[in-house]
């Protein structure tokens, strides 16, 4: 199976060195492409440089521009399954294989989560967590334990979904609506890095807006979507 | 006072719109609402009676009322169909630059396979 490690870099100059060598050296057997998505930094030089696979975008789209990038290249190069890997060190590749195993047993998304396995801890940075999965369980019936894991492996199926002019987030929305659109989805305990270098993208303000948006998506948006 | 006011106020709005299509500032599609919106605010200002035979008819408490009520629907309007052309021009924009990344990314390739 061929499958292909989306790494969407937005002012990554600290990261994006180490994840990469990390892939390069230990994981030589994933084709990856880095979505330099308009950054300001030397994001850009250090791929050149390093002779990485990357593509450029032109302006900032944000991470669901550089994500639809990354599915695009994927489609257009025939992969058979794609995955997004941040940029900043958070996902660890040695997990992919597991993902990859499930794929090939017939499932359309494999999220990494956190908590298959794992007890989910009671802190506020996870409640937001809890309430897309509580939302996710009212619309489709289904219990997803990390909606918010941005690990997602997708098969081809998928990715031709994300190349439609739909719109399409990485994000639990998505995931959600697919789900009621009849993907089967399954969920692989995983293991992630904190943040080493670089900020979070989520402050309180903007963890609230994403909250609004993802819920009145499943709740209310998706009743009336066309796949 | 309100009629003589909104006959003038209409009258700039059409005069402005009709400078805009000259110096080719608009599309004719967009002009096109604007050119609709200044004859209905000219046509209500110049005969006070329409506004008040629907401002009867619909239960308003006073003409000024409807005009409002005309002013606020024919601009919600506009900003809805504003809303949904910004949406698409996004949608586009963003497709374009996917297409563009991955296009520079193979054509740079090709080039130094060459070399």
């Amino acid at each position: 199976m061929k499958t292909l490690l989306i790494i969407p870099a937005y002012n990554e100059e600290e990261n994006i060195e180490r994840v990469m060598e990390c892939l390069r050296t230990d994981f030589p057997q994933y084709d990856y492409v880095i979505v330099n998505d308009g950054s300001r930094d030397r994001t850009e030089e250090i791929c050149k440089k390093n002779g990485y696979r990357f593509v450029s975008h032109p302006v900032n789209l944000g991470l669901t521009g550089a994500f639809q990038t990354g599915m695009r290249y994927a489609y257009r190069y025939g992969y058979d399954a794609a995955i997004q890997f941040d940029g900043d060190g958070q996902h660890k590749p040695e997990y992919i294989s597991l993902l990859e195993a499930e794929i090939e047993n017939g499932y359309d998304i494999v999220i990494g989560s956190r908590f298959v396995t794992e007890k989910k801890p009671h802190s506020p940075r996870m409640l937001g967590n809890r309430i897309i999965g509580l939302a996710i369980r009212l619309t489709t019936g289904k219990k997803i334990s990390d909606p918010t894991s941005g690990m997602r492996l997708y098969n081809r199926r998928m990715i031709e979904k994300f190349v439609q002019p739909n719109s399409f987030g990485p994000e639990p929305d998505t995931v959600a609506f697919f789900m009621r659109k009849g993907a089967k989805v399954k969920e692989v305990q995983v293991c992630m890095n904190e943040r080493t270098a670089g900020e979070s993208y989520l402050s309180f303000s903007r963890s609230v807006a994403y909250m609004f948006q993802i819920m009145t998506s499943i709740l209310l948006l998706q009743w009336f979507r066309k796949e | 006072m309100l009629f003589p006011v909104l006959f003038v106020v209409s009258l700039f709005t059409a005069v402005f719109v009709c400078i805009k299509v000259r110096k080719e500032q608009f599309l004719t599609q967009d002009a096109i609402y604007w050119i609709a919106f200044s004859i209905i605010l000219i046509v209500l200002s110049l005969f006070p009676g329409i506004s008040a035979f629907f401002a009867e008819l619909l239960g308003f408490e006073a003409t000024q009322n409807f005009i409002f009520a005309v002013f606020i629907f024919l601009l919600l309007i506009k900003v809805f169909l504003l809303s949904v052309k910004v949406s698409m021009l996004e949608r586009k924009i963003d497709r374009f630059i996917h297409r563009y990344a991955i296009d520079k990314a193979e054509s740079e390739d090709e080039k130094e396979k060459k070399d």
